[in-house]
């Protein structure tokens, strides 16, 4: 999908090129007196430690565990108590336990019915998408099929940026990209994806188990890694392979590879501690017939999922055993559920689980002990209906949660989020709306359109591979390309609430009237200074000055294309963008 | 990896304060004896270009690079090929020891033919790894059995080589909006996914100019990860602002195709021509994870990609056959080198497509650089006894020694103990011209060694 928007843009733009229509000798003369403004290399060195200055506590608990503060969160978040212990207590129960409603993501889906500005598709159940998207012949095929994708997309920007119930956002970002379905895969994805999402969602803060049982059956995850076809006589590996690797126990420390499964030792909790290729073998065996009502071989075309003893293993070949788990007759669907009870309440599954989890919530580099402590409460808590709500607690409670600060960076997402709701945005990105659109092109370029990449891993989650160049290039670019659309925010008009009258916007109020609506405290003086220096170069007035007393800035014009709202918008844009902004 | 990071930190400093137009003359009184060696006796600048593809999601080689009749594995190779993904051998293009390469890959045939092209067989990781997620890590990282690694082993090049000059526009660069894994924790690595999309596009009236300058300064106060990786990030905006890719023309009539390969080959031409000081780049082509449908000889699935493949990197080498500053080629100073994490299984499935396996091959393709027009490895066979587990090709050379190859004849850097770590058995396959070094199995030792550690 990349080449095609750069192949556009080749094809639109004209410039010619100073070394276009040379000869070769030419332009090896051209290019070698190419002079470059600056060079990479050498790069400043790196020291690791990347805390910066330490924003307040308020602010770094809400920059990890929401896509961060918007109007007014920081003073609701302080008022939970009378220390930061009771308000982190307050704040996380209040998340983990979300209500039904969502006030101003459901004020802002509600009334929407005109086609290509609604939601038509998000409540839909799974045989409804089946028939009315995935399944559909007719005018306009292609769209229909892939409006519920196109319709998803958008609703994880909506939610990102107004849900009240800002860590479940978060954590289901973080479930759909663990069990990670490329959305743009076939027809079975594209129209099926609310019916993953919310699949994915059902379980987020109950049992793990249940999680996993009902991802297994869901037809675009089926499609994904290709079980719908597994059949017996001969197995296809892929999803076996995914679930042992990705879902549950992981690769990272319980994959042994291919030795035999007897040289395996035993965990902590004598278990089996991990699989070899054998045990992905038997497995692929087991979910033979594991599969989903598509209209073929007699079954009905509903994309729910069906179990078709036809094509389960015959036990023509010995009995299954994967790790500790022996079958030796024939069971069905049972054969399958048995070992997902197993993976799931693995002593390995409980690590690989904390693990991601705490890498997601804390920082990349953890201490042994914090992920012995969230495993072992996943561990415990395996039979439980909430079980995952309460590691959710163990983790947002723990010291390092609360100490942490910096040891992420943010992903393009992430990032675009915390500057939407920083700076107020009031856009309801509808599918008809272009401006939507090329919000998540420009995500795409920037590497993290939602569920938009191929392999099953999804999006990495660790701090080097976000910062890339190109990586942050494409994010300001998204973040630039929001911040200055009209008719979506009016920086000036609030900044003139800010600071009411005209003596009052000088650069140094201006500046330092956001740092605590955008930031949510003051940065460093030598930052102050860059930002003030700023906004009194653009709006060509000293520091101390108010914008108005140069004759070309009338901050009474707060119109969409005065110069006071571009300068104010650029301003705003300059503060979100700061270090600070990009790390969590 | 504390190592690499030891030896940026201390060699740039060094670099910067001695700002030398010729590192080698200031270096050659503090470097250690195994360094000193890489300089040659020409002032110790290399120009060379590695250009790496990694083929992500692992091809299924048996079907890029296939027994033909003659071929002792010929019969072995129909038996095991019984779903729909065999290729019959009348439609291969013939290389060498009854080995034939796919038809829609004309394009590496005659490069093959002209000594520009060589596949090496039965190549991969030292101990099977069918796991997409640790295979590719390992390779790229540089570090199988390490999947922590913190850098990748183009990263550990650019850190470790001392043939470098004191400054460079773009060194590295991943054609990947993202960073690729084999230069993870390389700040001056470039990643550009696409020239057209590297900018704020803020526009004067929002005074984008100002912003980036506003930003620049205030990303340059500090040496944190982030902010170094702000300030590399909007460097590399001035950078690419400066080259003109729309007007891009490529040499000897080139044609690219109008794929994401084809366009990111092209832009890699185009930054080594415009004398970027490139010397490292990588580009994905990914795709081959055919578990079902493979279609070994459709053009919208397999075979499609064997011919994007093969005619981007054939318009890449004619484009790059123009002169170079300083008497060079620029083909004649490039490697092209192909491979994916795993190959897959020598049998195919139920579903006409083939599983994860082990061992594949490797690609390498350029002008006077590489010793083509013939296949080199151990291939040890297909027949039951041959295979690992009665399923893989075995792996029998290890990848690092065809990096460890491309590194000590291309890129002069002998440094395989702090690329490589791990890795002693450096055995040259004789793929790549260039002159040998000897190889340091240890660690590179510049810092501590010049007093500035």
């Amino acid at each position: 999908m990349k080449g095609i928007s750069r192949r556009d843009f080749l094809a639109t733009s004209g410039a010619a090129g100073a070394v276009a229509g040379l000869t070769v000798a030419d332009s090896a003369i051209a290019q070698s007196s190419t002079t470059f403004p600056d060079s990479l290399f050498p790069s400043k060195p790196v020291n690791r430690g990347d805390t910066g200055q330490l924003p307040p506590f308020a602010v770094r608990v809400l920059n990890k565990a929401s896509f961060g503060p918007s109007r007014g969160d920081l003073a609701a978040f302080n008022a939970l108590g009378a220390n930061d212990t009771q308000r982190l207590q307050a704040w996380v129960d209040d998340q983990l336990n979300p209500a039904p409603t969502d006030p101003e993501v459901d004020a802002r889906l509600s009334g929407l019915t005109t086609p290509g500005q609604d939601f038509d598709t998000i409540n839909k159940t799974g045989p409804q998408l089946w028939a009315e998207h995935v399944r559909f012949e007719g005018a306009d095929e292609f769209s229909v099929r892939i409006r519920p994708t196109v319709q998803m997309e958008r609703l994880v920007l909506l939610r990102g940026a107004y849900s009240q119930w800002q860590l479940r956002e978060l954590l289901a970002d973080f479930w759909n990209n663990h069990f990670h379905v490329f959305s743009f895969l076939s027809n079975e994805t594209r129209g099926y994806m609310p019916a993953y999402d919310r699949d994915v969602r059902q379980h987020m803060f109950g049992n793990f188990f249940d999680m996993l049982l009902t991802n297994t059956r869901n037809a675009a995850m089926l499609f994904y890694l290709d079980n719908f076809r597994n059949s017996w006589p001969n197995p296809n590996e892929n999803y076996a392979r995914e679930v042992l690797e990705l879902h549950t126990l992981g690769a990272v420390e319980n994959y042994y590879g291919a030795v035999a499964p007897v040289t395996v030792p035993d965990n902590s909790q004598g278990q089996r501690a991990g699989y070899t290729e054998i045990d992905v073998f038997q497995f692929a065996r087991a979910l033979t017939g594991w599969s989903v009502a598509d209209g073929n071989d007699g079954a009905a075309d509903t994309g729910e999922f069906l179990f078709r003893p036809g094509r389960h293993y015959d036990f023509s070949d010995g009995p299954i055993q994967v790790m500790d788990i022996n079958i030796a007759a024939d069971g069905g669907e049972t054969d399958v559920t048995q070992i997902l009870q197993y993976l799931a309440d693995h002593f390995g599954t409980a690590r690989f689980i904390a693990t991601k989890l705490c890498q997601r919530l804390i920082g990349d580099e953890l201490p042994p002990a914090l992920i012995d402590n969230i495993a072992t409460e996943f561990f415990n808590r395996r039979a439980d209906s909430d079980q995952l709500r309460e590691v959710y607690r163990a983790i947002l409670l723990s010291p390092e949660f609360q100490n942490a600060w910096g040891e992420k960076a943010r992903r393009p997402l992430e990032t675009l989020m915390r500057a939407w709701r920083a700076a107020d945005v009031d856009f309801t990105p509808v599918a008809s709306n272009g401006t939507s659109g090329s919000i998540l092109g420009r995500l795409e370029q920037a590497g993290q359109r939602p569920w938009d990449i191929e392999p099953p891993t999804g999006f990495p989650d660790f701090k080097e591979f976000w910062q890339g160049t190109g990586t942050l290039i494409g994010t300001w670019r998204t973040v630039t390309y929001l911040l200055t659309r009209d008719n979506i925010l009016n920086l000036a008009a609030e900044t003139n609430s800010l600071l009411p009258t005209a003596p009052q916007r000088t650069p140094t109020n201006i500046a330092s009237s956001w740092f605590n609506t955008a930031l949510g405290f003051i940065p460093e003086a030598e930052v102050i200074t860059e930002v003030v220096q700023f906004i009194s170069n653009i709006a060509a007035v000293g520091v101390d000055e108010p914008l108005d007393n140069a004759s070309n800035v009338d901050t009474t014009n707060t119109s969409n294309g005065s110069r006071y709202q571009r300068i104010m918008r650029a301003s705003v844009g300059l503060i979100i963008m700061l270090p600070v902004g990009q790390r969590r | 990896m504390k190592v690499s990071n030891k030896n940026k930190l201390n060699r740039r400093s060094f670099l910067r304060a001695g700002s030398l137009a010729g590192a080698g003359v200031g270096l050659a009184g503090l470097a250690p004896k195994s360094i000193r060696v890489a300089f040659g006796g020409d002032g110790g600048i290399n120009e060379n270009v590695v250009v790496y593809i990694f083929m992500r999601g692992g091809p299924d080689w048996l079907s890029f690079i296939t027994p033909m009749n003659g071929h002792p594995d010929r019969g072995n190779y129909d038996s095991l090929r019984v779903n729909g993904t065999a290729i019959p051998s009348a439609q291969l293009l013939a290389l060498d020891d009854g080995w034939g390469i796919h038809p829609s890959a004309s394009s590496l045939h005659n490069l093959y033919q002209s000594g520009d092209f060589a596949v090496i067989t039965a190549a991969g990781l030292p101990i099977a790894n069918r796991s997409h997620f640790e295979a590719e890590r390992y390779v790229e990282l540089g570090t199988p059995g390490n999947r922590f690694t913190s850098s990748g082993w183009l990263a550990r090049h650019i850190q470790s080589a001392i043939n470098l000059p004191a400054s460079i526009p773009i060194p590295a660069m991943s054609a990947e909006s993202s960073i690729t894994f084999s230069l993870l924790g390389e700040p001056s690595a470039l990643s550009l996914g696409n020239p057209g999309a590297f900018d704020f596009e803020g526009g004067s009236s929002n005074f984008e100019e100002e912003q980036e300058a506003a930003l620049a300064s205030i990303y340059g106060l500090g040496d944190s990860a982030t902010e170094v990786a702000g300030s590399q990030a909007l460097s590399a905006l001035e950078i690419i602002e400066a080259i003109d890719f729309n007007g891009y023309v490529p040499d000897n009539g080139a044609v690219y195709p109008d794929t994401d390969l084809g366009d990111e080959l092209r832009s890699i031409a185009q930054l080594i021509k415009e004398n970027t000081g490139l010397r490292v780049a990588q580009a994905d082509r990914g795709g081959w994870d055919t578990h079902t449908d493979q279609g070994v000889l459709v053009e919208a699935e397999y075979g499609g990609r064997v011919r994007d493949i093969s005619d981007s990197v054939s318009a890449f080498l004619q484009d790059l056959d123009v002169p170079a500053p300083n008497d060079g080629n620029w083909k004649d100073r490039t490697v092209v080198m192909l491979m994916g994490e795993f190959g897959r299984r020598a049998f195919d499935n139920n579903d006409a497509g083939t599983d994860h396996g082990w061992g594949g091959n490797m690609l390498v393709a350029g002008g006077a650089s590489v010793n083509g027009g013939q296949v080199y490895g151990n291939f040890l066979g297909l027949a039951p006894g041959d295979l690992f587990q009665n399923a893989d090709v075995f792996a029998t050379t290890d990848y690092r020694n065809v990096f460890s190859e491309v590194l000590i004849r291309h890129l002069g850097n002998n440094e395989l103990g702090s690329i490589l770590p791990g890795f002693v058995d450096y055995n040259p396959l004789g793929v790549i011209n260039g002159p040998d070094l000897p190889p340091n199995f240890g660690e590179a030792e510049i810092v501590s060694r010049n007093g500035f550690e």
